[in-house]
């Protein structure tokens, strides 16, 4: 018996042979077991293919991408439709004409060689100018199509957030009947088809920046108007090359809120930067909706400009603050908001918003802090109630929110910045946060800061004081310029942030100004007092001297040996005034001891024990004067201290 | 509800239905996505040529009349794609990624970490006979290649893949029976370990 060759046996397993051949190679098997062996060696040996199968799976992403090549493909067949626009327009005009000089010789070959204008008209074959008509549309079309728009917002050139929707009706908002709804709803959302389905939405209609001043943390909120159809609606947001903490998204409808209800919000693995809701509406047509999320790359500071008076009596004290956008994406017409007090984040946003998967923690972490949470609630919360009853009386104008009504600087704030008015920041507490509002809305650029004036007072009453003390400021006298953040001081509304204070002095009535110095200040809470420390005193001396020292009252052992006496040392401080005012000195002294005892005998200077080891006198000092500050200190050591403690003790009984 | 058949899909996509697409995607994507893999064995550069396939079925709606099955053309389609990044890259040095992980053990871990084998050492033999298989497959012609991945992974019939490949039944089958000879020999014993 022949037995079967190898691809005879291949050609049978895979019925790749005629079929007589095929009868003939079965017959054969059947009686050869060598053969059926072979074919089964073959049979596994092939088998080793199944490995590869079910490798691969289609991923929602991968659609999605393939969706948004054929949309852009989509978009540059549009362009070159555009582009070729002309040449068809020139190629229908000559068609034109030349059909024109062939009326014109026929014409001419006819009987009478006349033909009117309208005749003539007439003539023109009626597809042809339709045919041009019909470029004109797809062209005037292809100029500003949704998706072209809808692919800038893509890149991130219209907007870094850039929301879209898949929603189409435009108009008023129709309440869809339930049974239709239930229908639309009972049918499977569709995954979001990318851009082929999706529409550019209008600007944001308001949006709002809470920056917080010492976290960089920034709440947004912002308002736009989406278009829902009844049924499935997915909503598209993204966050690229901005720092935007993507979990912090939220979104709420401003009405119909009853009617549209957020189902999910994923976030694609494959596509960084991107999220889309879906949600199902009971309504089709524009709704405003607010979304809120957090940030970074926000921050703001205060600065202070102080200008004291020829005699330094009194102070006008200008402030304004710099606000900075390194956020990756730009607000226009934000209403601004900047808060002072301390939050406990957990991680950074810039963190957040740039690492790859929305939700990359591992399962079970927060993403918030407690402390990041009552924030982010507080803010939320806080006028969402004031944008509501705006919404209703659809008018979103700043300048009418009850955010101006506030117990601040101005109890009415007028009109917008369109007067060209200066601004004011307006302050309100909220819990234990400090809320300056600035007034009207502001354009805040990426990449760039800007200042705005914040608060200006006049006629503060001030004290210039100078300072000795070798402890905290060497041998040299120090300046500082003192007063308080009340309302005997013409201020003490609000608490005043941390920021920058830079003090001038009036040289003369002609206004010319010297500068004195700066400093940073920290948060000042009202009724606290304020001391500005200026720097090292020139015009001021201040000049301690040990003029005496002896000892005395020695106390001895059993052995003869000294156990204890007292050291009496004289002082002397020497205070020159070179200034042409009076001044207030404080001098602090360091006594090195805990144990000891003054003598101080001038009544005009107020002396007063520190502390257990410093000693502190205060006196004024008038205008270009100098005078003498005499002391005599006494420490006791070993013995004398419990003796003198003793001696004391008796006294006061 | 009807199913709409692939032509009719083609069809409204070219008269704006903007998801008649997304359905033909859905409905042969998968398949042609397997496809795509096995003829090229770089996962990346199958997702861009699954995308480049139907940006030209897209392209190339119009000139399909419905003469033959829609999943003959685009396969049709795919291979031409697949075909034209193989000359291209037979032009290009060939660059190695020092981040694949095709045979160093990662499938063993992911495995785990998937909870979807028992034993790591399945996983890792699993991976060996995938490279085996993705070496062998590679030593065919394209032609060879193309007709036995339709033929075995896609269950498409002689006739269509002489659709698909515009050439005759007998070519076809010439492919077929070159290609299995080839991997017959290139194929190892089909022993080892089991369970």
């Amino acid at each position: 018996m022949k037995h079967l060759i190898e691809q005879q046996l291949i050609e049978y397993l895979y019925e790749l042979d005629e079929q007589d051949s095929r009868i003939a190679t079965a017959e054969h098997l059947e009686n050869c077991p060598q053969c059926r062996a072979a074919l089964e060696e073959l049979k596994a040996k092939f088998a080793q293919l199944d490995v590869l199968k079910d490798d691969v799976g289609l991923t929602e992403s991968l659609i999605f991408d393939t969706l948004r090549v054929l949309e852009k493909a989509r978009n540059d067949m549009k362009s070159t439709e555009k582009s070729t626009f002309l040449p068809k327009i020139v190629i229908s005009v000559a068609a034109l004409f030349m059909f024109f000089v062939g009326i014109y010789i026929v014409i001419n070959q006819g009987d009478d060689g006349i033909a009117t204008d309208n005749e003539v008209a007439t003539n023109i074959p009626g597809p042809a100018k339709d045919e041009v008509e019909n470029d004109v549309k797809v062209a005037e079309k292809g100029k500003v199509t949704e998706p072209e728009l809808f692919a800038q917002a893509f890149d991130g050139s219209h907007s870094s957030l850039g929301v879209k929707s898949i929603a189409r009706v435009q108009g008023s908002v129709e309440v869809v009947p339930v049974a239709k709804v239930e229908e639309l709803l009972a049918k499977k959302p569709f995954a979001p088809a990318s851009n082929i389905e999706l529409n550019v939405l209008p600007r944001r209609k308001y949006v709002q920046l809470t920056i917080y001043n010492d976290a960089d943390l920034t709440l947004v909120r912002e308002t736009r108007d989406i278009t829902f159809k009844a049924g499935w609606n997915w909503l598209q947001f993204m966050w690229a090359n901005t720092k935007i903490d993507p979990t912090s998204l939220e979104f709420q409808p401003l009405a119909h809120a009853d009617k549209i209800e957020v189902q999910q919000l994923t976030f694609s693995p494959r596509l960084k930067d991107l999220g889309r809701w879906l949600m199902s509406s009971e309504v089709s047509g524009q709704v405003p909706v607010e979304i809120t999320y957090l940030t970074s790359g926000l921050s703001w500071r205060a600065f202070y400009t102080a200008t004291l008076n020829e005699d330094e009596t009194k102070m006008d004290l200008s402030s304004y603050v710099r606000v900075e956008n390194q956020s990756g994406e730009t607000y226009d017409n934000a209403q601004t908001r900047l808060v002072v007090g301390q939050v406990n984040l957990r991680e950074n946003i810039v963190d957040l918003a740039s690492r790859q998967y929305a939700y990359g923690l591992p399962e079970g972490a927060m993403i918030m802090s407690d402390d990041e949470k009552r924030l982010f609630k507080e803010l939320t919360e806080y006028n969402r109630h004031k944008i509501q009853a705006e919404i209703k009386s659809d008018d979103y104008s700043i300048d009418k929110l009850g955010i101006v009504e506030y117990d601040g600087y101005d109890t009415v704030v007028e009109g917008f910045m369109w007067n060209m008015q200066p601004k004011k920041i307006l302050k309100q507490a909220l819990s234990e946060y400090q809320l300056y509002t600035i007034e009207g809305t502001e354009t805040l650029s990426d990449s760039w800061s800007k200042r705005l004036p914040s608060f200006a007072a006049t006629d503060i009453e001030v004290e210039s004081l100078y300072k000795y003390d070798e402890d905290l400021y060497g041998a040299q006298a120090v300046r500082f310029v003192k007063f308080a953040n009340d309302a005997e001081h013409e201020l003490g509304l609000t608490p005043l942030p941390q920021g920058n204070i830079r003090v001038f002095g009036r040289i003369d009535d002609d206004g010319h100004l010297n500068y004195i110095g700066g400093v940073d200040t920290k948060y000042i809470p009202v009724n606290e007092e304020v001391e500005l420390n200026l720097g090292p005193a020139t015009q001021v001396m201040i000049e301690p001297k040990l003029v005496g020292y002896k000892t005395d009252n020695y106390r001895f052992d059993g052995n003869g040996n000294i156990n204890g006496f007292d050291e009496v040392k004289t002082f002397e401080i020497e205070i020159n005034n070179t200034r042409a005012i009076a001044v207030d000195i404080e001098i602090n002294r360091n006594f090195n001891s805990l144990n000891w005892d003054i003598e101080f005998e001038q009544t005009d200077v107020e002396y007063e024990k520190h502390d257990a080891t410093h000693g502190r006198f205060k006196l004024e000092m008038k205008p270009a004067s100098k005078r003498m500050l005499r002391y005599e200190l006494t420490v006791y050591n070993g013995v004398r201290r419990d003796e003198v403690l003793g001696e004391r003790e008796t006294d006061r009984e | 509800m009807t199913t709409r058949s692939d032509a009719e899909l083609l069809q409204s996509h070219i008269d704006g239905d903007q998801v008649a697409f997304e359905q033909l995607i859905r409905r042969h994507g998968p398949a042609l996505l397997g496809y795509i893999t096995k003829m090229v064995y770089d996962s990346q550069l199958a997702q861009d040529l699954f995308q480049e396939t139907f940006k030209k079925v897209h392209q190339y709606a119009n000139s399909y009349k419905g003469q033959g099955k829609f999943k003959s053309w685009l396969y049709s389609i795919a291979s031409n794609v697949v075909i034209d990044n193989m000359r291209k890259l037979k032009r290009q040095p060939i660059a190695f990624s020092l981040n694949t992980s095709d045979n160093d053990g990662s499938g063993a871990f992911a495995a785990i970490e998937d909870d979807k084998v028992i034993n790591p050492y399945q996983q890792v033999t699993c991976d060996e006979s995938k490279e085996q298989v993705k070496v062998a497959l590679e030593q065919l012609t394209a032609q060879q290649k193309a007709t036995v991945i339709m033929a075995y992974y896609q269950g498409m019939t002689y006739k269509e893949i002489a659709e698909t490949l515009n050439c005759s039944l007998s070519t076809v089958k010439t492919h077929m029976f070159r290609g299995l000879k080839a991997l017959a020999k290139l194929l190892p014993d089909p022993k080892g370990v089991t369970e």
